[in-house]
């Protein structure tokens, strides 16, 4: 029963966050900036919009590092 | 046209998610036994069957729609994210593409060392294929429990999962091993976009965004993320030839 518990936990984290922490923190903060926007807003969607975006660039700029350091380019 | 978008969405992502499971059925079903092979296909997806319903359900019918759009949503967000950002470095060439002929040619000396059964079934084939099915198709369950519920179109999305697996059993069985000519990785950048944009779309009105235009908001969205995607690969391909010149010189 524990193991299917902590199998069934893995799961999740692996799903949820893996090897990309940045992603699941930049999607709370970009829904967390939302909720501070009035109700009804619009330019509460363009900022979700940008977070977003900003979340996968960054991301993608982490990896980017990752793979200039194996090649030993970066430090 | 929320619902052409998600039929288009589910069925992708069924579709790729499919030919990575078919390399593993053909592997098993090649060197071991077909017959098990298919008997462990048929037993995952049937549990896959079961697993949408259970779940999926009760979701719908007991859980109120703008909280259920915030969880989803931000879950989307999530898993979309993951889908774009591993098809982004793989198109700019940072990450290896996914080459089903080589996990195919592994999969299959593998299976191959392994003795076989004196009965008439084979279990590895079996286990080998269920198990192959049934994890490629829990992302396939998740697609399709979170873009079906959140659009209250649970039964739809399924049609649009159940056609996928269909069409790409067909041609998988048509094209045999040449699974490495479907386009995965457009595939996959094209489901990771619109899994980004659903998740957009819901979890803003989850949490109270106005989206102008509505429902056709989601294409709008789908436009910008393209357009964002584009740059990024366009931006890391320029970054690629530097890194490789440094491998190089090493």
């Amino acid at each position: 029963m524990t193991r299917a518990a902590r199998a069934f936990a893995m799961f999740w984290w692996d799903f949820l966050v893996g090897d990309t922490p940045e992603l699941t923190i930049g999607i709370l903060v970009a829904l967390g900036a939302v909720y501070l926007f009035p109700k009804g807003s619009t330019l509460a969607g363009a900022v979700l919009y940008g977070v977003v975006v900003v979340t996968v660039a960054l991301s993608l700029a982490i990896e980017a590092r990752r793979v200039a350091k194996r090649s030993g380019r970066g430090g | 046209m929320s619902s052409f978008v998600l039929v288009a969405a589910v069925f992708l992502a069924s579709a790729v998610e499919m030919v990575e499971a078919l390399t593993i059925v053909l592997a098993a079903g090649t060197t071991r036994s077909w017959r098990s092979a298919l008997e462990g296909t048929g037993a995952a997806i049937v549990v896959l069957g079961v697993l949408v319903a259970v779940v999926g359900v009760p979701l719908v019918k007991y859980v109120p729609i703008s909280t259920m759009r915030l969880v989803i949503g931000a879950l989307l967000l999530i898993f979309g994210l993951q889908w774009l950002r591993k098809a982004i470095l793989r198109a700019s060439g940072l990450k290896a593409m996914h080459n089903e002929d080589e996990i195919y040619e592994k999969e299959v000396a593998r299976l191959g060392a392994i003795p076989g059964s004196p009965s008439g079934r084979d279990a590895t084939a079996f286990t080998v294929a269920f198990k192959g099915v049934f994890l490629e198709g829990l992302e396939v369950v998740i697609v399709v429990l979170t873009l079906g519920v959140a659009n209250h179109r649970l039964a739809l999305a399924a049609w649009a999962a159940a056609a996928a697996i269909l069409v790409i059993g067909l041609v998988g069985v048509i094209v045999s091993r040449q699974l490495s000519k479907v386009p995965e990785n457009a595939m996959k950048m094209a489901v990771g976009m619109m899994l980004v944009s659903f998740g957009s779309f819901w979890s803003g009105e989850g949490i109270g965004v106005h989206w102008p235009l509505s429902d056709l908001s989601i294409l709008g969205l789908i436009a910008l993320y393209g357009l964002a995607t584009l740059v990024m690969v366009k931006v890391l391909s320029g970054v690629r030839p530097g890194l490789e010149m440094a491998e190089e010189a090493q």
